[in-house]
């Protein structure tokens, strides 16, 4: 998982290549610096959860290998989906790949859909425009494509409206146009925490099961640890526009070693452990604001650990336990 | 949608009948006798008084009004005094000529001010010229800009014909009018609209899916930008209406405007009744319209009370 | 009293004005282009008599009117009339009639709103089915109906336009009465015992006011053209009485060879449109609320 280890244990050379590779990715919006030099994988098939709270450049990360930012935004760093070095391909070139590389599932489902063109035909431009299929073939393919995210009944839905809608039942057409074309790799942008508690949880579901039939691998961003456990086989953590933790879900939780990770499973356990009445654990101060970056350990002001080396030096991603685990500080290990 | 289209009809009819109702109460504060706007030469008292007698003159209001609304809704809009036909013959073959010209600068007004709106939002350079151009066009009373293109296209470019008529060629030069004179409104409804469009998430969707720019404007973008257009149409057709009117008389265009004008002035009371009506019909019969296209075009609207 | 409701002065402050020094020069230039009109309006009787008929120096030989230049910088119309000193007397009345009519349609207007919008149930359905008849009529062949009952004059011009004008400021001040309602001024005024009129005055007044200043410039600038339209029509003032749009009129047969009869006083009515069209928008920059009302002056 770090930019130094080959793929996950027992592979071979003839592995396949990781759904995406980001090496070196810097992002900037004028002055603001949202992403530090990250460098991350998502192998393929697998599911790798971006965890950071709001201004962590989580979204960021995501949305600049998708290509997706604005143009003021200034975008470095080597990208490659599927084996395909996507950082170098040309605007008409990156778009031609796009739907057959990488599917986005979006936050907001209501405003990421077409308010005036029914919801199947939004799903069947994708064949028709990469696939090649007329007008009756896209639609039947877009029936399908419904049925596959298990909504009942897709072929009257299929001429529904996005407002006619409920948001589950949006959120599944977002993840239908997604997976249509099979991609290699799909990011997901938090697609679940506009939703109620049970919708949540049908739609995670619904992604368990369509992991097991399809071959793509997922970007999962999300700020909720109970999402990250249920669905990931990996996670990053984001803080402050680096990485400064990442590992399997299995390594992340039972051994955090990055004091941000440690205070993240402490808030977690402190609202599941149904102690009525006992102060919740917070980790003390607050994230740095987006862009202001003082020199050293990012985490320094709020950390109870840190020492002399913390203040003078960013501390490099470091392997903390077995081979795919690493943090990025200077005293990893449990917690005080 | 049938139950809001209905409402819509109601409100329109009571409209209608309100219009009526006024018209005719119109009647008696215009100075002047009727009988003797019939007959100016008369001298013979007797001879009004037949006159009045004819007419109902001497019957109480209601009756009268009831007379006139039983005539309208037979068809019977009353004579003209100065033409001496029924007022119904006519408006009626300026209907088509009136409403040729009224669709005609409807296209021109949603072209010009559309493309208008579309390029400064596309073009950044192009921005400041569009929006001198508007002013421009804002701060131009519609006659004014009419003599002017009369002036230049038609008399010293001789571009397009100086005489009256109602041909094609005679076409252009009015429906020119009134499209530039609209065209600042749609221009300024579909550059906003296509702002808020292109900096939506749903586009961003459709560029995440690898459609091309072009294919995005196209059918995506533009349909979010029909909507308020047609909503615009429905909303200035009052003030549209009236430049229809101004334009007909700048070119002696042969359409209701003209008729209506020139019975005006000719104190014709019976063929400005009859036109008012008929243009209140027009002006509730075309919002209806608007609405119907409206709810068609986007599917948000349908449900609305 | 000042401490349950806040305090609306505070809100019509225009939030632009402290910051912004720099004045935007919409507002500049259209203040200075009316300044001169106005300066023109006032002198106008320096300029001559606009009536004054020259038939030997201002028709030529041939009965046409004199081209520009001499005593006659615009030319003479066909009566021999020096068509310079009619502008300045068409400007004269355009400024006159679009100030009286544009106060005059803003208070009816206002207050109709203000009444719907306050007192709310059938005060205000009935007040806002006429706003609405008022919104619609095509307001061309209505003033040319009224016109049709009145006579030629300023009188009559000007009460057209009001009776045609005031139901969009109602329609303006009418929602935004409702949207000062939902800030929660009037029920806090209610519950404190404040009458209907001290809650109108001193809540609903000074929002509404600032809104119709920033309205009136606009309005002024469809009053212009909305009296040229009618002067041009014979249903607004008429000759011998100079106004813009009956000069065009009497100029409008003789558009191929004297072409400066149409246009001078065509750019006379632009430029004042002009004018006023400007000040509104750099009134704008003083409250970004009132951006939509760009497009509303109509």
């Amino acid at each position: 998982m770090t930019a130094a280890a080959a793929a996950p244990a027992g592979a071979g050379p003839a592995a396949t290549a990781p759904a995406l590779r980001v090496t070196g990715l810097d992002v900037r919006y004028g002055p603001v610096h949202a992403v530090r030099s990250a460098s991350l994988t998502v192998p393929a098939g697998q599911v790798v959860a971006l965890i950071g709270e709001t201004g962590s450049g989580k979204s960021s990360l995501a949305l600049a290998a998708a290509r997706l930012l604005p143009s003021s935004a200034v975008v470095t760093g080597q990208v490659s989906i599927a084996g395909t070095e996507v950082s170098g391909l040309g605007g008409p070139q990156f778009r031609r790949a796009r739907a057959r590389l990488l599917g986005c599932i979006a936050q907001d489902a209501m405003a990421a859909l077409n308010p005036v063109v029914p919801v199947g035909r939004q799903v069947g431009e994708l064949f028709a425009v990469h696939a090649g299929l007329g007008r009756s073939g896209a639609a039947e393919a877009a029936v399908a494509a419904l049925a596959q995210v298990e909504i009942r009944n897709p072929a009257a839905v299929a001429r529904l409206y996005p407002h006619q809608l409920s948001g589950g039942m949006r959120q599944r057409v977002m993840i239908a146009m997604a997976m249509a074309l099979g991609p290699p790799l799909i990011i997901a942008d938090e697609p679940t925490t506009a939703l109620d508690v049970s919708t949540q949880a049908e739609i995670l579901g619904l992604i368990g099961d369509l992991r097991e039939r399809s071959n793509s691998g997922f970007l999962w961003i999300t700020h909720d640890m109970g999402v990250v456990a249920e669905l990931a086989d990996w996670a990053a953590v984001m803080y402050a526009g680096r990485i400064v933790e990442q590992g399997t879900v299995g390594a992340i939780f039972d051994a955090p070693a990055h004091p941000y990770t440690q205070g993240l499973l402490q808030t977690r356990r402190d609202l599941r452990s149904g102690a009525i009445g006992a102060p919740l654990f917070q980790i003390p101060g607050s994230p740095p604001a987006p862009g202001v970056r003082p020199a050293g350990c990012p985490f320094r002001p709020r950390c109870l650990r840190a020492t002399g080396i913390c203040e003078a030096e960013d501390p490099p991603l470091t392997p903390a336990g077995d081979p795919e685990h690493a943090a990025a500080c200077h005293h990893p290990g449990p917690g005080s | 949608m049938a139950r809001a289209v209905i409402r819509r009809l109601v409100f329109g009819l009571i409209a209608v009948t309100g219009v009526i109702v006024l018209a005719f109460l119109l009647e008696y504060v215009v100075p002047g006798d009727p009988a003797r706007a019939i007959a100016p030469r008369a001298n013979s008292p007797a001879v009004l008084a037949s006159i009045r007698a004819q007419l109902h003159l001497n019957q109480p209001l209601i009756v009268q009004f009831a007379d006139y609304f039983g005539n309208l809704l037979r068809g019977n809009l009353g004579t003209s005094y100065v033409q001496r036909q029924p007022v119904a013959s006519l408006i009626g073959p300026r209907l088509a000529t009136t409403g040729v010209l009224a669709l005609a600068g409807v296209i021109a007004e949603v072209i010009i001010g559309g493309g208008l709106g579309i390029l400064a939002t596309l073009f950044g350079r192009v921005r400041a010229l569009v929006s001198a151009i508007n002013l421009t066009l804002l701060a131009i009373p519609i006659f004014v800009l009419g003599l002017l293109l009369l002036l230049v296209l038609g008399f010293q470019l001789g571009a397009a014909p100086v005489t009256g008529g109602a041909g094609a060629a005679q076409l252009v030069l009015p429906a020119l009018t009134l499209g530039l004179i609209g065209a600042p409104w749609y221009a300024q409804i579909v550059a906003d609209q296509m702002q808020e469009s292109l900096a939506s998430p749903y586009v961003r969707t459709a560029v995440a899916k690898g459609l091309s720019d072009r294919y995005i404007l196209r059918r995506h973008v533009l349909r979010n930008v029909l909507s308020p257009a047609i909503t615009m149409v429905g909303l200035d057709l009052g003030s549209y209406l009236s430049g229809v009117v101004t334009v007909e008389v700048v070119f002696v265009w042969p359409g209701i405007g003209l008729l209506a004008v020139n019975s005006l002035h000719q104190l014709d009371r019976p063929v400005v009744m009859g036109t008012v009506i008929v243009g209140a019909v027009a002006v509730v019969f075309f919002n209806l319209l608007a609405d119907v296209v409206r709810m068609y075009v986007d599917p948000r609207t349908r449900e609305e009370v | 009293m000042a401490v349950l409701a806040p305090d609306p002065a505070q809100d019509v402050a225009p939030a632009g004005s402290r910051r912004r020094r720099r004045w935007p020069w919409p507002l500049i230039a259209g203040v200075a282009i009316l300044a001169a009109c106005a300066g023109l309006a006032i002198a106008a009787p320096l300029f001559g008599n606009p009536n004054h008929q020259d038939l030997v120096h201002g028709l030529g030989p041939t009965g046409l009117p004199a081209g520009p230049g001499g005593r006659y910088p615009l030319g003479a119309d066909l009566l021999g009339r020096n068509e310079l000193v009619r502008l300045v007397y068409g400007i004269r009345v355009s400024l006159t009639v679009a100030l009286i009519s544009n106060a005059t349609s803003i208070v009816i207007g206002a207050t109709v709103g203000l009444l719907a919008g306050y007192f709310r149930g059938p005060v205000e359905q009935l007040l806002m089915r006429f706003t609405d008849i008022g919104l619609a009529l095509p307001y061309t062949l209505a003033g040319l109906v009224i016109a049709a009952v009145m006579s030629a004059g300023m009188t009559r011009v000007i009460v057209i336009i009001t009776v045609l004008f005031w139901s969009y400021p109602a329609r303006l001040v009418y929602g935004e009465v409702l949207r000062l309602r939902t800030r929660g001024f009037v029920e806090a005024g209610e519950a404190m015992g404040a009458g209907g009129l001290t809650i109108v005055r001193r809540h609903l007044a000074p929002h509404v006011t600032s809104m119709m200043f920033a309205y009136s410039p606009l309005n002024a600038a469809s009053a212009v053209a909305f009296e040229a339209t009618l002067s041009y029509l014979s249903a607004g003032i008429n000759p011998p009485t100079a106004s813009l749009g009956n000069m065009i009129s009497d100029g409008q047969t003789a558009i191929s060879y004297a072409p400066l009869l149409v246009i001078a006083p065509g750019l006379a009515i632009m430029v004042l449109t002009l004018a006023f069209l400007l000040i509104g928008e750099g009134v704008k920059a003083f409250n970004p609320d009132l951006r939509r009302l760009s497009w509303l002056g109509r």
